[in-house]
């Protein structure tokens, strides 16, 4: 399988307090560059440093908890901001720097499903609207093709009767089917990837399984590479095929989803599969206790980040940054257990 | 423990909210269950199942447009207003229910986020309601402050910080240890873990369970997550539309739960142990509440439903010991 997506090096960093620093103060007719806060220009290091590759029809996970940068990562790949440092590359192509036309194309190529239906759609629009609008946009086929194609796309994602939502707004549609909206409206394009940023947590119970299998089913049927956030490792057990986990603007572990799950590596994967609650009674799940709790992404610790939390720390996870260390084939992990 | 003494018992209660125009939801229509002492009794069940509008019945804090309809329910309480034993909570008066609240059943209420005052000190917030619900004087709250603290892990220094000063996980804590405050002889948890990570999540679930069994509390967990209230819980109580549609000890119900709804539960969860088996979710949507379906609310997603599900309610009946069941394809074997 050929690698359709690439990441490499990325990192992100947000300014905190540097905004007040300088300050024109207008008075008594003369303007003054005053410097009114004298505070050091700290950083947030939300992405610091991460790389992972994407094959072509696949399911790639992201997971972690929140502040991890999960979120952000998927931000920066659809260009809904700049990285500080780093390269993404789709199909070869190095898509960080591009041209506006480049990026209506890009924009076509890439698509991205939020977590919050709610907030998604365009409250104003009809249901009909808000999916045909990608494709007015891209200026794809003809008018009224382009209606056809909305209703065979809202039939794709399980709307039942497709033509009965045309006409109605986002608020008369439950919380489930507005995903499946928001979904339809993002593959009408046929992208060649699409970013899910938590597509089911706001989901009921019920409806989440049956939107995760959806979205295998039309990841099969459109051929798409799909990168799926989400926090909760058990959903990424199931929809996806490889996945990372990260921990502080890093990637910590990844590797083949099976894998990382049956025989997690970084103590923090470890943890973070242990404290999944089961319904069965009789699973007895062995337990990591962390430390703590999740130190600020400004004030990332020396040498390896987990080690605050770490129930195995040594001497050297407090001075040296650990490397990735291959545990087996497409499996790394950075810990200096290894 | 063999005598089974009910500290709780909630006796076909109808609960609507009444709607302009003459309409209303039927938030919870007709709804029994007992909670035995030193017990926790788990509600599940999706948004809008009316979960925690039966919170809101026990409490009495429901919004103006909740009327309870019909049914009873009886608190195993010392005396007040001159009864004792169990007293029928929907006759007592405002005032006299006011007592019950937070000294008999106190909340944890969802989003630990919302329940704090943001320009008041963590730590003075539950001294408050400790005054003022046992009358006691500063420095006894103080140090009550102090031993709450211990249980619930918070360092006693940081209960002077303002809540945005906590994280998550500490906020949920000092909800936690507000309701314990008081000494309540039943805490209703609604969704205490619902806005956090799964990690923190897992220590407050860890602490809870802890402390239920050092203080010997009853308590009714309120969550849409089947495997945390199966973990938590001894009894657990499937609610849907409205209704408890199975109820059953928490070890039957993974392998011996019968109703379509539990089993379409049970396998909408993705699992991290065990085989990855089949993911299925339930077909359709939740019904609306200010209109259900005809007959078993759950027939229009149920894939066993035949001709009289359609046409009338299904009984709730005793399918086994202690395992309860409202569907007409189950009953009749």
């Amino acid at each position: 399988m050929a690698n359709l997506f690439e990441v490499r090096g990325l990192k992100k960093y947000f300014p905190v307090g540097t905004n007040l620093q300088f300050v024109n103060l207008k008075m008594f007719h003369f303007q003054m560059k005053q410097r009114v806060f004298t505070k050091e220009e700290e950083w947030v290091r939300a992405v610091d440093g991460v790389s992972f590759k994407v094959d072509d029809r696949e399911v790639f996970g992201l997971v972690g908890e929140s502040g991890c940068g999960k979120t952000t990562i998927g931000r920066l790949i659809v260009k809904l901001m700049e990285p500080t440092e780093g390269d993404i590359y789709l199909d070869g192509k190095n898509i960080v720097k591009l041209s506006k036309n480049e990026l209506k194309d890009f924009r076509k190529n890439v698509g991205m499903i939020f977590q919050d239906p709610y907030d998604s759609l365009n409250p104003r629009f009809t249901i009909l609207e808000s999916v045909k609008e990608p494709l007015d946009i891209h200026r794809i086929g003809e008018r009224e093709d382009r209606i056809k194609k909305v209703v065979s796309i809202l039939k794709e994602v399980g709307l039942n009767p497709e033509k009965s939502f045309l006409k109605r707004y986002p608020h008369e549609l439950s919380g489930g089917q507005r995903q499946r909206v928001a979904i339809a409206r993002t593959l009408i394009v046929n992208p060649k990837m699409v970013i899910a940023d938590e597509p089911c947590s706001m989901l009921d119970v019920s409806i989440r399984a049956e939107t995760m299998k959806m979205m295998i089913k039309l990841k099969e049927e459109f051929g798409l590479s799909i990168l799926y956030i989400t926090h909760d490792i058990s959903e990424a057990r199931n929809v996806t095929d490889s996945m990372a986990v990260m921990y502080l603007g890093k990637i910590v572990e990844s590797g083949r989803t099976d894998d990382i799950i049956e025989n997690p590596s970084h103590p923090y994967s470890k943890a973070l599969i242990s404290v999944v609650p089961d319904i069965d009674p009789d699973i007895k799940r062995g337990k990591i206790e962390l430390l703590g709790g999740v130190p600020s992404s400004s004030n990332i610790p020396k040498g390896c980040r987990f080690n605050p939390r770490c129930p195995y720390a040594m001497d050297i996870c407090r001075e040296k940054e650990p490397d990735y260390i291959r545990v087996e084939k497409d499996h790394i992990a950075s810990c200096h257990l290894l | 423990m063999n005598a089974k003494t009910k500290i709780l018992e909630v006796n076909g209660v109808v609960m609507h909210y009444r709607l302009s125009g003459g309409r209303s939801v039927r938030a919870v229509d007709g709804i029994s269950f007992s909670v035995e002492e030193g017990r926790t009794t788990g509600i599940v069940g999706e948004s809008g199942c009316g979960k925690s509008s039966v919170a809101g019945t026990i409490l009495r804090t429901l919004p103006d447009n909740g009327e309870i309809k019909s049914g009873k329910i009886y608190f195993k309480h010392g005396e007040i207003a001159g009864k004792s034993g169990m007293i029928d909570l929907f006759s007592l008066s405002e005032e006299e229910i006011q007592k019950i609240r937070w000294k008999g059943i106190s909340m944890i209420f969802q989003g630990a986020m919302n329940s704090l005052n943001p320009v008041r000190r963590v730590g003075d917030q539950i001294i408050e309601i400790m005054r003022y619900k046992d009358k006691i004087s500063k420095e006894e709250a103080q140090k009550r402050l102090e031993r709450l603290c211990n249980i619930v892990h918070i360092d006693p220094k940081r209960m002077r910080s303002y809540p945005h000063q906590f994280s998550g996980g500490m906020k949920q804590r000092a909800v936690i240890a507000m309701a314990l405050s008081t000494d309540p002889k039943l805490i209703i948890a609604d969704e205490p873990t619902t806005a956090l990570d799964l990690i923190t999540q897992d220590r407050i679930m860890e602490e809870i369970k802890e402390i239920q069994k050092e203080l010997k509390m009853s308590m009714i967990f309120i969550s849409h997550d089947l495997s945390l209230v199966s973990e938590i819980s001894d009894r657990v109580i499937v609610m849907y539309a409205g209704k408890i549609v199975e109820s059953c000890d928490k070890r039957s119900l993974f392998r011996e739960a019968v109703h379509p709804y539990t089993r379409g539960l049970i396998n909408s969860c993705p699992r991290i142990r065990g085989d990855k088996g089949k993911l299925s979710g339930i077909p359709g949507e939740p019904p609306s509440l200010s209109s259900p379906p005809k007959g078993c609310r759950f027939h229009p997603r149920c894939p066993y439903a035949i001709a009289i599900c359609r046409e009338e309610e299904p009984e709730y009946k005793e399918m086994g010991e202690g395992h309860f069941s409202a569907c007409w394809v189950v009953s009749d074997g």
